[in-house]
């Protein structure tokens, strides 16, 4: 293992009474591709929103390889290279595709290689290129998830959160977002998703941690076989 | 394309002029009457700059407006004047003897100045709490000005103010601040700040650093809505803080809620129509002839009036009449729906 480009250590995030995420502790390497899965209510989208800086924890670290995050705003942890592609994709709906596309640009660090990067986020997403003067709210829904995750990927992130990309989406759509996430990984790009269709993660992953109650209760090793009753005990409780 | 874009300037341009020329032909108290609308209409672009922008309900920008006026006022009004009805003011303000438009420069500048310094806590809130935040100020703002005697009048009309601002001079105006606020919307800084509006979150996430851009935006219409004051002071020939207080505050939003809160297009059809209609409801209130008829309207119906409409446009039209949208190049063709997937 060499060393983490993220870690987040003993992370427990309260609202009012309730705890959604409890001494929470796992890391990124450079360039993996790690799922978070697990039932509704298990602190996955929390844990996703706490790094970005959009949940502020009561205890625990999130760094960034030796910068602190926890504290920092979100449009600050934008910058340092984390980008967000936000469950419900989250498109300006009134803007135009290039627009969107456009608005990704602000969180990047160097203006130089951005005429490279529109041409690598075009090939990846044609429609991106092709609808250009289009409102974004006149898109599909896949068509809009293929633009969040150009708007967040036109930043250059080193590291990629997803928050629920299948979510809504045909299954033939999901094939071709799969498709495209592996583009990404070839880059280079680490990568930190939240996922429902816990069985499609697990094989896409590198690594898989499944979470229950605010905790990682089973990490999957993707070149592992999945055992359904070993998971569903993870989900449901034994 | 860059046509299209530059007919979302010139479309509100030409109808400026052209009401502006309308305007010129008239005589009386009705040319009085299309020079209000022309600088009336330049304070709803001023709140549309900010509002418009971030989504944000801005009731305190009447305090730039009155600001504005008192500057250029004070700064106007013949020395003797101010020796003789304001003896109270500060000296270095009772020896100000500024030029229009250098009164109109100061009205601007300190209309930015004081917008900034408000905005530098105001602009950490947002919605609601924004919105009683910036009424707050316009209560403070007209407490101070009706009380303290050292910058103003204090509950005394300012003046006489040279009346300076005729047609040209409120065309010119308005036209300034429609071509600035236009200039604004084609930044960067300004896509950020309307990404926000839509929604925060995305927009944090960005990289967009809400609270800079806000300040940003209020700062700039503040002195926007200062020289609007400054030209209302020399359209009037005499302020009082009255007059630039809640009437004002409640019209220019309802003028800016009508056209459509979200478009530069919005504001100034918005701004023109329910200034035109709200001037000839305070003629009517003081009797007025159309075609042959007497039309003598009781006291208040202005109000009541303008007040259904806002309230109609809100039932049935909540985007306003623009629907909060740029003026389209009228030669477009309507393009195709993306096929599904």
């Amino acid at each position: 293992m060499g060393e983490a480009v993220l870690q987040v250590g003993e992370l427990d995030v309260w609202f009012g009474p309730l705890q959604a995420v409890r001494k929470l502790s796992f890391a990124l390497q450079p360039g993996e591709v790690v799922g978070l899965v697990g039932p509704n209510g298990a602190g996955k989208s929390t844990t996703l929103l706490t790094i970005m800086g959009m949940n502020q924890p009561t205890s625990g670290s999130v760094r960034l390889g030796d910068r602190e995050l926890v504290g920092l705003s979100p449009e600050t942890i934008a910058q340092l290279g984390i980008a967000l592609v936000p469950e419900g994709r989250r498109i300006y709906a009134e803007f135009t595709v290039a627009e969107n596309l456009r608005l990704g640009t602000f969180g990047r660090r160097q203006a130089d290689g951005l005429e490279a990067d529109l041409a690598w986020v075009n090939s990846l997403f044609p429609i991106v290129d092709e609808f250009r003067d289009r409102p974004a709210g006149q898109l599909s829904g896949g068509q809009q998830q293929q633009l969040a995750i150009a708007r967040a990927l036109i930043a250059r992130p080193q590291i990629l959160l997803l928050d629920e990309p299948s979510l809504g989406l045909a299954p033939t759509i999901v094939d071709g977002l799969f498709d495209a996430l592996a583009e990404i990984r070839k880059r280079g790009v680490t990568i930190l998703m939240v996922e429902q269709r816990a069985q499609l993660t697990a094989e896409f992953a590198d690594r898989s941690l499944v979470m229950r109650g605010g905790e990682i209760v089973l990490t999957l090793a993707g070149d592992e076989p999945l055992d359904p009753a070993q998971i569903a005990s993870a989900y449901f409780g034994a | 394309m860059a046509a299209r874009r530059a007919w979302e300037l010139i479309g509100p341009v030409l109808l400026v002029a052209a009401v502006g020329f309308v305007g010129s032909l008239t005589s009386g108290s009705m040319e009085f009457q299309f020079r209000s609308v022309l600088v009336i209409a330049t304070i709803v672009v001023a709140l549309h700059v900010f509002v418009g922008n971030s989504g944000v309900i801005s009731f305190g920008h009447v305090s730039f407006v009155v600001l504005g006026a008192i500057a250029a006022g004070v700064a106007t009004t013949p020395a003797e004047i101010k020796a003789r009805s304001l003896s109270e003011l500060f000296p270095f303000l009772l020896d100000l003897q500024l030029s229009n438009i250098e009164s109109l420069v100061l009205a601007a500048v300190l209309g930015g100045v004081f917008a900034f310094l408000v905005g530098v806590p105001i602009m950490r809130l947002s919605g609601l709490q924004a919105g009683i935040a910036t009424f707050a100020v316009i209560i403070i703002t007209n407490n101070v000005f009706r009380n303290w005697d050292r910058i103003g009048p204090a509950a005394r009309a300012l003046g006489p103010i040279p009346e300076t601002t005729g047609f040209l001079q409120a065309t010119i105006g308005l036209v300034l601040v429609i071509v600035v606020a236009y200039g604004y919307q084609r930044t960067r800084m300004a896509r950020m700040l309307r990404a926000a509006r839509e929604d925060p979150a995305a927009a944090q996430s960005s990289g967009v650093n809400i609270y800079r851009q806000r300040l940003l935006a209020f700062t700039l219409s503040g002195a926007m809505a200062g020289l609007s004051g400054g030209l209302l002071a020399h359209l009037l020939g005499s302020v009082t803080t009255e007059v630039v207080f809640l009437d004002l505050t409640f019209i220019t939003l309802a003028m800016l809620v009508v056209g459509g809160i979200g478009s530069l297009w919005g504001a100034v059809v918005g701004a023109l129509s329910i200034a035109g209609l709200n001037a000839f409801l305070a003629e009517a209130e003081r009797e007025v002839g159309v075609f042959g008829f007497d039309i003598d309207l009781p006291s208040g119906t202005r109000l009541v009036v303008l007040g259904i409409i806002m309230a109609a446009v809100l039932l049935f039209r909540p985007s306003g009449l623009t629907g909060g949208r740029e003026l389209s190049w009228p030669f477009a063709r309507r393009g195709r729906v993306a096929p599904g997937g």
